[in-house]
Parts: structure tokens; sequence; C-alpha cells
């Protein structure tokens, strides 16, 4: 941190050099200056030649430019990330070499200031194959992040790309975490007065940041988390790295035996909410798909020898999370149409929760969640007729999309469909009985024999019990090998309730020997109204 | 007081005939045959002690009698006056023979002579005896007693019949002009004695009074048919031409005040049928003539100044105003056949008023003329649609389908009335079809096609995320695009229909640069009161040798046999929509044949009950089965839409064989057996499915679902118990036409009975969006494509539309849509039908043949054709006109 008396002062100088500058210049001269800030450079500075040698703002940078050697580990509630921040410039005649250099100085020193010994920070300015303009920071993918970073001794990296565009200065940045190897979305500033361009710059750096913690214990869905550097607290209260309420992101490093990252896993469909932090020691809660009916089994495990437990921090990035919801034996062939709804907390017999939000899947299988104002967790009820296929907590607006990976209910559905034909032919032949039978009493009683002979006989014609079984077995048999066929345990069981609870239902109404008893019931009415020609 | 007098003061008015008659006959009866007692007396007969002499009785003179009263004409005995030499007359019950009676008796009387030869002993007394009697007129007296007399025929001057006396009544009447009396007495003298001499001339002289009269009174058309009809009877009948020509010219004064020539062409010519030359035709012929011709020039005029369709109209007024001058013929061939006007009659018109959310036959037919599709259906082949193209020259497809390479052609002909499209417009058109943002996106198109390639002017590629099972169905509409089109309702016209051809440019395709580009076909121009216009919009430039149809005007009529009336008189020469029974009335109309052709349409209009998805009673599955069960759809079809009452009979009488007897019985079978032959030749069936019945997409597997009240009954109650214990009123939305109307009072009529109320909403009116079933005609082309949008009652197929079905429902319309083998989509498509039929989602009525009824000289319409304007740009039309009279 500077002294006292030179932080001091700075805003002043700066202050008045703008009044001149503002008099003197608009556009670039007027950014130029706004980059010079302390050291103003000469008018003839912008043509000075891209090989001069950058001038050494910071300490950290001309320890970057020797490769240093392994910092000593220290705990990792004190161990401070190593970040670096290479920005690259785009090509502008307004944006000189000293300009750029004092702009890289000044982002340095906001970071430095904001955010004390939490950081080790290394800012400097692209050159060569580094360069990573706004166009190139978009199309940045995780293999290639991967590729670039994957050996950097960095724990964090921020490529900043400084542009401008309609007169204002934009920022883009994503951040690059080394142990997660995860790339983070992009984050961006604009900037219309360009004395705040450091400010704006240290805004988006400090706005694509995500805290790294390590889990220490879990206990069911209690959890105890370590954060990294935590201990080392920022001069700015408003970057502390987590609060009450943020989520984290839970994955695992498994090591080899030479403690190098073999493989990164990410525990899906799993959210950690910060219920409490202090200092570096945060508590919070394990949010699940696997826990969501027991907590028989963790949702995470804390490290053990050769797997490191952490997480990292996410936050509401995107305007909107979409969830594609796929079958996981026919991806190519996304659930659309299905119902989706979106409850806060999971519904259980006590608590129904009334307050959904209904979604129905697009032809690709996708539901569009807008984000909410915070980091919240939401339950995704994925549904294909009357059965649920899936559902998943997730954090609205903290990922772009999500798959979700669910059974192929084809089967199944198909099975219903055509038990939802044979219950409407069912409560039909129920009624068809019912009024049959009423009108062959109603004629048994006035004596009309020749009418109560032909209604008895179209109430016998009726199809009985065991027609109707036989049609139910067909359906629940070519559905059950039709689920076997694609080894769906899930279906096939699913199919045969459907069918056992419709064939219980018929063999209640149309119990052959209530039918029996009520036809014997018809032919001694007949007979006792006159109508003896009724066995006939 | 001598009896004569008595007689004679009786026969007068003041005293009723029949007491005349009754004295006169009194008297005679006294004396037998009083007036031949010699000759009685050469008979051997014995006179009467008690008898009368006839010295003692005295007959009335002619001179003194009055004639009979129109009451005793009317209601009394009809007596004949038999006037003797003497001046005398006796009045007696009707003589025979009649009339004519003394030649008559004469005649026989020779013949009998003739007869005498050879005949000896008793054969020779008989003849003898006859011919003596062929010497005398036998009279009866009217009684009581009633007696008979016998008067030698040379005694008698004349008889005076009955019928005498009311033929003079007649006259007497017609010259008082009492019409109406005197028609009733000749009515029933008519019918009585049909052929009594002098009754033609009274029929036709009461024809000329009462036309006569008619004139008098101001109306000379019902003057001039009386004419016309007198003229039938005898045209040399004296003062008919004289009173023919007057109501004729009065006529033709009149159409003229009106402005309206042809209908003074009409009573004109009328009169020149009647009597040929007449003066008042001549005279004004020679006027109608001369501004004819003055017409016709204007025309040509027109033409020379490159306005077409003024020459066309007023060529048309030409020949309208004086048909028969053969030399507007040159003229109006060249002026009409250069800017043609093909005149369609039809009993509605777009954008009037209908209930129904959907297409009505008259939208149709403006949308087929303004949309131009990509791909049209060009025939059916074993139930699939077979498609062409006006735009492409190739399609063809690469790495398995998933690529397909489209050739745009480079040729045009003058006369294709769709827009000439590039690559890149095409291209445009369809990326705003797969651009969520644009109100062209069309979801189902974006979800097969990824990426659009325009590869030169003139070719362009697909490929695609999902190979479809056809591409031309799913292409077929990408260049009629949704911004393009005229809002629901009223279409956008021209200011004026007699505006310039070349500034007209429909609203409907002012919205954006790429839908200019896309203009094309013929978009209506005007739609006025009784009838709409539509115009090619690519107009054919001059210099050809041949042009085609330019302009269709739809001319409305109130019922389709006005319409049928209006083919036959010219007036227009296309039908494009008519019933069945006028079908068959002009297929057996062979003289038809000779001015027109009946051409059948490659696909049937299906008629469906349609539920609508969201109302809340029809989710009940045991209310859609109530409703289809309770309508015997056999009998709808074969009464109400083709009217053949032998069908109906028939299919009645099998019914109740089969119930009587059984379904194996011989007469039944023999019966059933005929009736299938008739069904199948009729021009309506009875179907299970929204598709035509020849469809790939019918379910072979389908269990059948009879018209059985019982059913509906049981199933009705079911569900009122499910809904609470009252079933809501149901709403049904109608289209105006009058087959489903009639129908649909019918099936109201049938759910009534099975306890199920549904009432008919108001054309265009707030509840008509409220509708929970309609009624609806359609010729569904494409079932693989077009069931979804169907079913969601949407022009598109969404998968937000799909939220009211259930899970299955969903997921089985989701997976034909992603099903890229045909074999395989087709049996998803037919398990589809049997669940739908199962689950009752619409009721399938039947599906009826569609004739288009045209004049020959419309030439270049398909074979069979697809609907009423198919290939419509190429058609042409020969200059025609009625040269007679209509």
């Amino acid at each position: 941190m500077r002294p006292d008396s030179e932080a001091s002062q700075a805003p002043v100088r700066r202050t008045a050099f703008w009044t001149l500058a503002a008099l003197a210049a608009f556009g670039g001269v007027l950014l130029t200056a706004a980059f010079a800030q302390e050291t103003p450079a000469p008018a003839s500075a912008s043509a000075q030649p891209p090989e001069s040698p950058p001038e050494n703002p910071t300490v950290e940078s001309s320890a970057a430019a020797t490769p240093a050697a392994p910092p000593q580990e220290l705990p990792w509630g004190v161990r401070p990330y190593r970040v670096l921040i290479p920005v690259t410039f785009a090509p502008d005649p307004a944006l000189s070499v000293a300009s750029r250099q004092a702009f890289v100085k000044g982002l340095a020193d906001r970071l430095a200031d904001d955010l004390g010994a939490m950081w080790t920070l290394d800012v400097r300015e692209t050159s060569g194959s580094d360069v990573m303009p706004l166009a190139r920071l978009r199309e940045l993918d995780q293999s290639a992040a991967l590729e670039r970073w994957k050996t950097s001794p960095f724990d964090k990296v921020y490529p900043l790309s400084v542009g401008r565009e309609a007169g204002q200065l934009q920022f883009a940045v994503r951040e690059w975490d080394l142990a997660s190897q995860r790339l983070g979305p992009e984050r961006s500033n604009v900037c219309s007065d360009p004395r705040l361009a450091t400010m704006s710059a240290a805004a988006v750096v400090r706005d694509a940041f995500r805290a790294l913690v390590q889990i220490e214990s879990v206990e069911g869905r209690d959890v105890v988390l370590r954060i990294r550097a935590g201990e080392l607290l920022p001069p700015d209260v408003t970057a502390t790295q987590l609060a009450p309420g943020d989520l984290l992101d839970p994955f695992y490093r498994q090591l080899d035996k030479n403690k190098d990252v073999r493989r990164i896993q990410p525990v899906a469909w799993t959210l950690l909410q910060v219920v409490s932090a202090d200092r570096a020691r945060v508590e919070a809660k394990a949010v699940s798909t696997f826990t969501a009916t027991s907590d028989a089994t963790p949702a995470v495990v804390p490290a053990k020898r050769r797997m490191e437990s952490m997480a990292l921090a996410t936050k509401v990035w995107h305007p909107a999370t979409v969830i594609q919801v796929v079958p996981r034996s026919n991806p190519g062939n996304p659930v659309a149409a299905a119902r989706v709804e979106i409850v806060g907390r999971l519904p259980t017999k006590e608590d129904p929760v009334l307050d959904r939000v209904r979604m129905r899947t697009d032809r690709d299988g996708r539901v569009r969640i807008p984000a909410e104002d915070s980091t919240v967790i939401r339950w995704a009820l994925v549904f294909s007729g009357q059965a649920m296929l899936g559902r998943v907590p997730f954090c609205p607006g903290a990922e772009e999309s999500l798959r979700m990976d669910v059974i192929d209910d084809s089967p199944r559905l198909s099975v219903e469909a055509e038990v939802s034909l044979l219950e409407a032919d069912l409560v039909e032949l129920i009624a068809r009985r019912q009024v049959l039978t009423v009108r062959a009493q109603a004629a048994a009683k006035a004596g009309q024999t020749d009418a109560f002979t032909s209604l008895l006989k179209e109430l016998k014609a009726v199809p009985d019990l065991r027609t109707f079984q036989q049609r139910l077995d067909l359906v629940r048999t070519a559905g059950v090998e039709a689920a076997r066929g694609r080894k769906d345990q899930v279906a096939e069981s699913r199919i045969r309730k459907l069918c056992g609870t419709l064939a219980e239902v018929a063999a209640t109404h149309l119990d052959p020997d209530k039918f029996a008893e009520s036809l014997r019931d018809l032919e001694d009415s007949a007979k006792v109204s006159g109508g003896g020609a009724a066995r006939k | 007081m001598k009896l004569a007098d008595a007689l004679r003061r009786m026969a007068g008015l003041p005293i009723s005939l029949a007491a005349v008659v009754g004295l006169s006959l009194a008297l005679l009866s006294l004396a037998p045959r009083p007036v031949a007692a010699q000759e009685a007396t050469a008979e051997g007969d014995e006179a009467d002690p008690d008898a009368l002499t006839p010295e003692s009785i005295t007959l009335p003179r002619l001179q003194d009698l009055e004639p009979p009263t129109l009451e005793a004409l009317l209601n009394g005995m009809p007596l004949d006056w038999v006037v003797l030499s003497s001046g005398e007359v006796v009045i007696s019950e009707p003589v025979t023979p009649r009339p004519d009676t003394l030649n008559k008796l004469e005649l026989a009387f020779r013949e009998k002579e003739k007869e005498r030869r050879g005949k000896t002993g008793a054969a020779f007394e008989q003849w003898k005896r006859e011919f003596e009697d062929l010497r005398f007129l036998y009279v009866n007296m009217p009684g009581p007693p009633a007696q008979e007399f016998r008067i030698a025929r040379v005694k008698v001057s004349q008889i005076i019949y009955h019928e005498d006396h009311i033929l003079s009544r007649i006259d007497a009447l017609l010259a008082e002009g009492n019409i109406e009396t005197a028609n009733e007495l000749l009515v029933r003298f008519e019918r009585q004695w049909p052929d009594w001499p002098g009754l033609p001339e009274r029929r036709q002289a009461l024809l000329l009074t009462d036309a006569r009269l008619r004139l008098s009174q101001g109306s000379p058309e019902s003057a001039l048919v009386l004419c016309e009809e007198l003229h039938v009877q005898n045209p040399e009948f004296p003062g008919l031409s004289e009173l023919a020509g007057q109501a004729a010219e009065q006529l033709i004064l009149a159409a003229q005040m009106a402005s309206d020539p042809l209908q003074a062409r009409h009573f004109l010519m009328r009169l020149n049928r009647m009597f040929a030359n007449h003066p008042v035709f001549t005279r004004l012929s020679a006027s109608y003539a001369a501004r004819a011709t003055e017409l016709m020039n204007q025309s040509a005029a027109a033409t020379r100044n490159g306005d077409h369709p003024l020459a066309a109209t007023l060529a048309e007024e030409a020949v309208q105003v004086w048909p028969p001058l053969v030399n507007l013929r040159p003229g109006h061939k060249a002026a009409t056949e250069r800017y043609q006007r093909l005149r369609v009659g039809v009993v509605r018109l777009p954008g009037s008023p209908k209930a129904t959310p959907f297409d009505g036959e008259a939208e149709l037919r403006g949308r087929r003329l303004s949309d131009h599709r990509l791909f049209e259906v060009d025939s059916f082949r074993g139930g699939i649609p077979h498609y062409r193209t006006s735009y492409l020259d190739e399609w063809e497809p690469f790495d398995l389908g998933r690529r397909m390479r489209f050739t745009l052609t480079q040729t045009r002909q003058p006369w294709e009335a769709q827009p000439p499209l590039d690559a890149s417009v095409l291209g445009d058109v369809l990326l705003s079809q797969l651009d969520p943002a644009s109100v062209d996106f069309d979801e189902r198109l974006s979800a097969y096609i990824r990426t659009v390639t325009v590869e030169s002017p003139f070719e362009f590629s697909l490929t695609f995320s999902r190979v479809p099972a056809r591409v031309e169905p799913i292409l077929r509409n990408a260049t009629a695009r949704r911004s393009s089109r005229p809002i629901e309702g009223q279409p956008a016209v021209a200011d004026s229909p007699d505006a310039d051809v070349e500034g007209l440019q429909p609203v409907a395709f002012e919205s954006t640069a790429t839908a200019e580009l896309l203009s094309g076909g013929f978009p209506v121009v005007s739609s006025e009161e009784g009838r709409t216009v539509y115009r090619r919009l690519r107009l054919e430039p001059d210099g050809l040798p041949q042009y085609h149809v330019t302009e269709v005007i739809e001319q409305l009529y109130d019922s389709h046999e006005r319409a049928y009336q209006a083919l036959l008189q010219g007036d227009v020469w296309m039908l494009p929509d008519l019933p069945d029974w006028i079908v068959r009335r002009a297929q057996a109309n062979r003289a038809l044949e000779k001015d027109f052709f009946i051409q059948k349409y490659s696909a049937p209009t299906t008629h469906v009950l349609q539920f609508n998805p969201r109302s809340r009673a029809l989710g009940f599955r045991e209310l859609r089965r109530a409703l289809m069960q309770a309508i015997d759809r056999e009998r709808l079809l074969f009464d109400v839409v083709l009217r053949d009452p032998g069908l109906l009979a028939d299919s009645q009488r099998l019914q109740t064989l089969r119930a009587e007897r059984g379904a194996g019985d011989a007469d039944v079978l023999a019966l059933s057996a005929s009736l299938r032959d008739r069904r199948q030749l009729s021009h309506g069936r009875i179907v299970n499915s929204p598709f035509p019945s020849f469809s790939y997409a019918n379910s072979p597997q389908l269990t059948p679902r009879n018209h059985d009240l019982s059913a509906a009954l049981a199933l009705t109650l079911a569900v009122t118990a499910q809904m609470g214990g009252e079933l809501p009123p149901l709403r049904m939305a109608v289209p105006p036409e009058a087959i489903p109307q009639l129908v649909a009072e019918r099936l109201l009529a049938a759910w009534k009975r099975v306890g199920i109320e549904v009432v008919l909403v108001e054309p265009d009116s707030a509840e008509a969006a409220g509708w929970d079933i309609a009624y609806r005609t359609l010729q569904m082309e494409e079932p693989i494509v077009d069931l979804w949008p169907f079913l969601t009652v949407q022009d598109r197929a969404n998968i937000q539309d799909l939220e009211m079905f259930p899970d299955w429902l969903q997921q089985g319309l989701v997976a034909l849509d992603r099903t890229s083998d045909w074999n395989r989509a087709v049996d998803q498509l037919q398990t589809l039908h049997r669940q739908l039929w199962a689950d009752v989602r619409f009721i399938p009525l039947w599906e009826v043949d569609g004739y288009l009824l045209y004049r020959k000289q419309v030439r270049g319409v398909p074979t069979n054709p697809l609907h009423s304007y198919d290939r419509l740009d190429r058609w042409h039309l020969e200059a025609w006109y009625a040269a007679d009279a209509p």
C-alpha cells in the first residue's frame, strides 16, 4: 500500500491536469492525457514505436518479467491469490505507449488499493500471441483457455480488453481460475469519462472475480468452508469475498501421486449456499438433487489424500439460464414440450408449494428462466405426463445454459396414451350398462316385452370385463416389451403401475358376478310384470 | 194463364232458372214425343190417355228468352236450348252427341243407310228401327218426373248448348273488363269441356284483355308476359302486335332511364322474338346498333392508347348494348382477349362476416390467388401429394439429405404471375423465417434448417439440423410470408377499381422492401358491395400472340341456384363451389355439355367438427364422445349435403332390415352390397379423419364408432356428474354458407335429444372468439405437416400451442415432426390418427367431391384442378358473349 501522502496528493494532481486537458483538446488527445495521469507523455509519445520498451510501472510487473520461483506454500486462509491481468488495447492512434503504460500502472494501483494483500497482482500489457482483443476474448472457450493458461503460475488470470467505441472506453474481462480450470463469463463495462478509466477497469475485474474455497468438513447438508486468502481482509470492505446468501459451485480435483491434477470433476446439480462468513471460515448449506429426499449420502465430501474438494463462487452473470432437457438414451432428440415447473423449494406432502412458474420446453428441449436480482436457488421440476422426469437445483442467471439428462419417457407415454383411451372406453362401458339397465327396468315395469328383450340383448352385448382386460393386457405387454428393449426399469415399473391401477378399476366396475346378478334381477322383475318372454 | 206465358215469364231474369226449368220440364213430361206425334205413331207406340197432346203445349219462342244468369251458369243445371223451325225452344238436359249434334246425327244417319244392303228378316227389321231412330233428336226434359222425347231432326233449326251460353257470358264479361269472373268461368269451362269449339278464342281474348288492362295499370312487364303467352297460342290475334309493341317500348324506355342496356336489349329481343321486324324493334334496334358501334369505336381508340382495361370494358358494354350486330365481334374479341376478365359466381365474398376463426371457402380462394407458394401440390398419387414449383429448376439432396441445393429457374414466361425470385431474396425470406424476432418466424422451419447459403444469384442451399421426412411440404409456404399477408377479414385494396393498373399496389405488399420483391399473383384490387376484383399484379407485356386471365371478378349471388342461373345466362363464366344436387343436375343435363365443362377437383372437401382445445367443457373426453355418438352422420350426409333421397331411403331400409333380420340375412347382404356400390358412386362419403379418404394418413385400425343414442346419453350423464351435475351450454361457430348452417341446425337438435345444449355464436361477435365447437371445411394436403396446426387451430406449428393437449399427444406430434424417415412418419401418423379418433379430438363428418363448372371458352384449366384457381396464370379466355337475348 502506498504512503498516505502519495495517495492524498494524487487526486489533486489528476484534477488539475484534467482541467487543463479538457481545455486543450478532445478525443484522442484527451484520452492520451487521461492515461498519462501522473506522468503525462509528451505530444510525440503517441508516435512512439511499439518496440519501445515499456516502463515498469509496478514491482509485480518486473517480477513477472523474470519467472518467479514458486512461492512458499502458506496456509489456505492467508494464501493470497496470484493474479495476472494481461491488458490488451485495441489499435487506436489515440492510445500512445505512454498512455497505455499509465493505464496499466493506474489499474494496478487501484486494485492494490482495493484488495490489499488478498491479491498478488501482475498487470501487464500484452504483446505478440498474448494479445486478447475483445473479439478473441469473446470467442475464448474452455479448451483454449486451458491450453493458454494451464501452466501459468497464476491462480487467477483476467485477460482485460480495452477498446473505444462511440467515444466511450470499453472494458471487457473474463476470469480464468486455475484451481477449477474454469473460464468465467465475460464482464464488461463502459466509461464515458476518461478520468474514471482505471476505476471502471478495476471494477470490471473485481466483478469477474470468483472466490475460491476449500471444503473442510461436511455433516449432512452442513458444510464448513475455508476461503482462500480469507484472512487477508481487503481494505475495501465491499471487496469481501463471500457474504451470507452467496452461492458456490463445488468441484473435486483428483490428484496423482505427484500431486498433479489428474482430473477435475464438477459436482453436478449441487450448490453451496453461504450461511455465515467469518474471515476465512464459512458455514454453508449444500443444496443438491442427490440429497433432495435423503441426507444419507452427503452431496459433497471434504478433501481426501488425493482429492481436493473445493468450490468456486458463482454470481448472477447472465440475464437468464437456459435449461435443456435431454433424454439420456437419445440425446439427439431433446425432450420438447415437456412441462417444467420452477419452484423456490422442493414440494413435500405437507408443503405442496403452490407458487410455481409453469413452463414448457421448446423444440430443442429448452426452457429459459430469467435471472433474479440476487443469487437464489430455484428448483426445476420436469414432468412428462403424470411422471416426474427430474428435479434439479440451480441459480437463475449463474450459468448461461445447463443440460439436464433425463430418462427417455416415450414408452411410458405411449402406454399412458393407450391407457387414457382405455379409461375413456371403460367410462363409456359403465355408463352404457347403467343406461341400458335403467331402460330395461323401465321397459319391464311397463310390461313392454319386446323392448325389454331387445334392451336385454343389447345389454348383454356390451363388452365385459374379460374383453376389457384382454385389451389392457395387450397394451401392457407392448409397453413393457418396449421398456425392456430400452433396459428402462423405471419405465417398466411405471407402465405396470399404470395398467394395474386401471385393471383394478375395471375389475371393480365390470365385476361379472355383479353384472350377472343384475341381469337376473332384471329378468325377475320382467317376470313379475308379466314379461315372461324375457328369458327367451 | 197459358203455360207458354208462364214459362216465358219464368225464363226471365227475376225468376230463377231452376224454377223455369222445373216448370218447362213439368209441361213437357205430360206430352211424350209431343213434337213428333206422327213418328211416334209410326213406331206403334200407343199414346198415353193422360198425356198432354202437342196442341196443349206451348213452347217459348227464342226471341222471348233471356240468356241464363251468371249464377245459373256457375251453379245451376246445364240446359240446352233446342230451337225448332217454328222458332219455339225446347229447354232440355244436355243433348248428345255434342257439340254439332245435328250434323253428327245426319252423318250417322247416312252411314247407317249404307248398311242396308244384304240385310233381310230380323236383321233388316233391326236395321230399320235403328235407321229410323236416327231421324230424331232425343231430348230429356228434366223432371220430376223426367221424360224423354224425340223430335224429328228436320224440325230442329239449331241447338244452343249450355256451353254456348257460358261462352257468350265470357264474351260479355270480357267486354265489361271483368277479367276475374271471366277467368273463373273460363277455367271451369276448360276443366269440363277442354275441346269445346270457340274456347281457345275466348282464352286468347282473355289474355289480350288482361294484358291491355295491365298495361293501362302501369305493369308493362306483366302485359308483355301475357302478350308472349298469347303469341304462343295465336300470333295473329288481332291487336296483339300493337299491344306487345307498346308494352315492350315502355319497358325499354324504363330500362334506358335506369341505364341498364342489358335489360333494354332483353325486352327488345323479346319483342323481336314475338314479331320479327316489329316497328318498335326496328326503330330502337337501329339506335342501339349505333350506340354499340360508337362504344366499340371508343374501345378501339382505348386499345390504341394502350388502355386495355378500358378497351375491354367498352367492348363488353358495346356487345351488351346490341349483341346481334355482327360487326362488333372482331373488336370485342381483340379487346377482351387482350385484357381477359374471368367472372365467377359465388355465394360469399372474402371478408364478409363469419363466426368461425378459420379461413372460409371465400378467404381460401382469395389466398390462393394472392399467395404464391414455393411448392404447390400437383396431384395425388396413391394418397401421397406430389409437388410442382414455378420457381425451381431442380432441388437435389446431398449428404444423406442433410444438405439440399436448390437451383432457381432462370427462364420465365410472360404469363407467369408469381414474382421473379433470385437466391438472395429467397435467402432473405428464409432467414426472416428462422429469426425468432421476426414476425415471419416459423418455429418448425427453424427447427429443421440450420443454415441458408446463397451460392449464386440462382443457387442456394440449406443445411438441415434435422432432416424432414419431405422437404416440399416444409418449404411450400416459404414464399408466402406472414408480413405480406392481408389482415384477416377485409382485404386491403386500392382506392378505386378503375385506378391505373400500374399504380395499383395492394397495401398487403407495402410493408417491406423484400415483401415488394415478393409481390405477384392476383391480389385484391377492389372489394365493394356484391363483388371482389382480383387483378394480376405482373401484367403481360404488349406484342404477345396470346394473353391470359388478367382479372378475376367474383360476383356475389344470394344462392347457388341464382349463381347457376347466372352461369347459364352468361353473366358469369365459372362456378367454383356448387352444392352436390346442382352438380348432379348439371351432369344430367346433356344440353349443358355443349357449352360447359364440369371438372372434379382432385381432392375432396372434408367437413369436420373441430373442438376448441381451450374449451374447458370439451376437455372431458366423455363429452366429446357423447357429441359424436349423438350424430347420425350418414343421414345428414344423404339428406342435407347430397340431398339424395334414394340413398337415404335405402340406407334407412338397410338399418331396419339389419335390426329385424340380422346382418347375415340374404336380403340384408344384397341391399348392403347395392348400397355400398351406390355410396361409392355418390359424391360424398363418411370419413373418420380430417384427411382425404385416400390419404396415406388414415389408419386402417380404427374402432368403428356409430350413431348410438344410448351411448351418447350415457356419456352425457357421466360427464354431467363429473362436472358437478351441470353441463354448461356449448357455443358452436358455423360458417355462413347454407349447407353448414342446415347441418348445424340438425346437429343442435340431435345433441339436445341427449341433453347437450349447444348454441350458435353470432358472426363477428365478441363471443365468436370463445367458441367450443366449430364447423370446418378443409382440404388437408399433407397431413404429416398439417395435422399439428389443424389441432391447435393455428397457422403454424408452435410448441406453446400444444399446452392444452395431454402429454402423450404433445409428444406424439413432436415425434412426428422429428421423424426423418417417411415410412416411420406414416406409421406414427396412423397411430396418432387412431388415438385421436379414439380420443375424439375432432368429429370427422364426411367428405364431398367438389366440381368446377365453367364455360368452355375458359381454356387452360387443369384436368383435375386442386382448387378453383389452380394455375390461374396460364388460363386464357376465348372471347364470347351471348349474341341472343338473355
